[in-house]
């Protein structure tokens, strides 16, 4: 029964007009004690709470899997509730570790409680604009409810492990020193090639072995300039390349994988851009340091995987959004159809690597009770090695990423073993 | 917990009345069925389900209402609507209380609820059973008069819960 009240109200008057119309006293009577039930719940009836109410939380940016503690403090500056229910209305996504986001008290004026608890959530963002406060009487039959504004807002960041400086040779880089060969001779550690001795140039970089097959000419090593390069990251959140299996979403993968991406390009000093391409198209422009950072990670901690007919394909990737020659890194499970756009990209002079986590194998890898016919498995797993090799054979260098894998592992791999041909600056055939 | 037990005894005791009383006038069969009713009442709060007490209460006080017809003594009559009355509080409060309270405030807030709920519903039981003794004589015009009165505290009990509500 949904109100106690009108059922005691229904019965009262059911007993009263039976009592008149049978005029029975006894029937009438037997209405006295639901009546004096009801007064004293209408004497005590609850007047609307003054009440204070503040919340803490132990961190407002936690990444994946790691525990917040949000605590909820009221105090009572009014006179006594007799039933206090306080609820913190915690999304489902949010998982109680310890404690009760829920309450039900006694509260004497003046008097305080705190609610705390630690909860885990999965990526994204938890944002509670209200709690909800139900003040009683005793027996329960009138009640009002509060919904005072205690904002909280809580960004969980994709948890990611930190990954060694990446080998990229972007076409262009930019003027400034950083860890990325430029293809320009400079100051540098690396060997670049030999030119004729100018006035200046240190004895100690003069190659002797050269300059004696010569008479009376000097050569001088020169070495590679090492400067900082622009990366563009983009993290493919097409619903139909992002498809869940048992194991879960494969794009939550994809997501870390950006975040460590990031992570790693921007400590190395590089301008560092991000585009979420899917449902919506999201972008972060390219910008260096901390701040950037905490910019993607931000990005990141939204994205969410989406359906949008007019973006199924890469073909509206908005490619003038990275600087001319630069690097792009595409993070997707691949479709067959994005081999088009990858020889777009390179057309345009863009260097690019592909980090495709594997959702065949991350699918296979849920156990004999996945379902996944073992030729078809076969059929599929060679279609997409065909489509790995073709990208690769348009010069773009691809990671074919096993997700139980470390990400940094595969990376180093795939991108120090290809042929000097097949990275950033091969051929287009 | 004690105030479960209390239950269970109040929804017994409203049995019992009930059973009796309709034994007592010779309605065997009403009683049994008195009897079943709350039995199954009482099976399922046992059992922890909560969502029939409202029906109890309605099924106890229709047959103490019935029972006036067979003339079964008022004070079992009232006995069974307290009884009822109580034990169906006593199931809401619990339900309410039922992992939301805090440890601290559960023990105070359980010895407040049953102080008044005793309270009222004893004041209750006296007074009933007091106005039991009282006799009036009222005419047809008078009957007609109180109705429309009751009609009218009805409606107006409404509008103040519609603006309750708001």
């Amino acid at each position: 029964m949904k109100s106690p009240l009108i059922l005691l109200l229904v019965l009262v008057s059911g007993l009263a007009l039976l009592g008149l119309a049978a005029a029975k006293g006894a029937i009438l009577i037997l209405a006295v004690p639901l009546v004096i039930y009801v007064g004293v719940a209408v004497f005590y009836h609850p007047n609307k709470p003054v009440l204070t109410l503040t919340r803490q939380v132990s961190d407002e940016r936690v990444a994946q899997g790691l525990p917040v503690t949000i605590s909820l403090t009221l105090v009572n500056d009014g006179t006594l509730l007799e039933e206090v229910l306080v609820d913190d209305p915690i999304p489902d996504t949010l998982k109680i570790l310890d404690g009760t986001a829920r309450t039900l008290t006694t509260l004497s004026a003046s008097e305080m409680i705190t609610l705390e608890y630690t909860a885990q959530t999965t990526r994204g963002a938890v944002n509670i604009e209200a709690a909800q406060v139900t003040v009683r009487e005793t027996f329960g039959l009138f009640q009002i409810e509060a919904f005072p504004a205690i904002p909280l807002h809580v960004s969980v960041y994709p948890r990611f492990s930190k990954m060694r400086a990446l080998p990229i040779r972007p076409t262009q880089t930019r003027g400034f020193s950083g860890p990325i060969p430029s293809r320009q001779s400079g100051t540098g550690l690396d060997f670049f090639t030999v030119r004729e001795y100018h006035p200046g140039d240190a004895q100690r970089y003069i190659n002797w072995k050269v300059s004696a097959r010569r008479t009376n000419e000097l050569f001088t090593n020169t070495f590679e300039q090492e400067r900082v390069a622009d990366v563009g990251i983009i993290l493919d959140s097409r619903y139909l390349s992002n498809q869940v299996t048992q194991n879960g979403p494969i794009f939550e993968h994809s997501v870390r994988a950006t975040a460590a991406l990031a992570d790693t390009l921007l400590r190395a000093g590089n301008r560092v851009g991000l585009l979420v391409y899917g449902g919506t198209i999201q972008r972060v422009f390219p910008g260096y340091g901390k701040v950037q950072q905490e910019r993607i990670l931000q990005t990141l901690a939204r994205a969410t995987p989406g359906l949008n007919y007019a973006l199924e394909d890469l073909g509206f990737l908005p490619t003038r959004f990275f600087p001319s020659k630069s690097q792009v890194i595409l993070v997707s499970p691949l479709m067959t159809d994005d081999l088009r756009v990858l020889i777009r990209l390179r057309a345009d002079g863009y260097s690019v690597i592909v980090i495709s986590p594997d959702a065949l194998d991350f699918e296979a890898s849920g156990g004999k009770g996945n379902g996944i016919d073992p030729y078809a498995y076969r059929l599929a797993h060679a279609e997409r090695a065909f489509l790995l090799h073709k990208i690769r054979r348009v010069g773009v260098q691809a990671v074919d990423w096993k997700v139980n894998e470390p990400l940094d592992q595969a990376v180093m791999v795939a991108l120090t073993r290809q042929p000097a041909r097949q990275r950033g600056g091969g051929l287009i055939r | 917990m004690k105030s479960e037990r209390w239950l269970l005894v109040l929804i017994g005791l409203a049995g019992l009345a009930l059973g009796i009383g309709y034994g007592v006038v010779g309605q065997a069969r009403w009683g049994l069925g008195s009897l079943g009713v709350l039995l199954l009442w009482l099976a399922a709060e046992a059992r922890g389900n909560r969502q029939f007490g409202w029906a109890g209460l309605v099924a106890t006080v229709g047959l103490a209402a019935i029972g006036t017809y067979f003339d079964i003594p008022t004070a079992a009559l009232i006995l069974a609507v307290v009884a009822s009355l109580s034990a169906w509080d006593l199931s809401r409060f619990h339900q309410r209380m039922k992992g939301v309270a805090a440890p601290n405030a559960r023990l105070r807030m359980e010895k407040q609820h049953i102080i008044r709920l005793a309270t009222v519903n004893g004041i209750g039981l006296v007074l009933a059973i007091l106005s039991a003794s009282i006799r009036l004589q009222i005419t047809f015009v008078g009957i007609f008069l109180m109705a429309l009165l009751l009609i009218l505290v009805i409606f107006q009990a409404l509008m103040m819960l519609a603006k309750w509500e708001e």
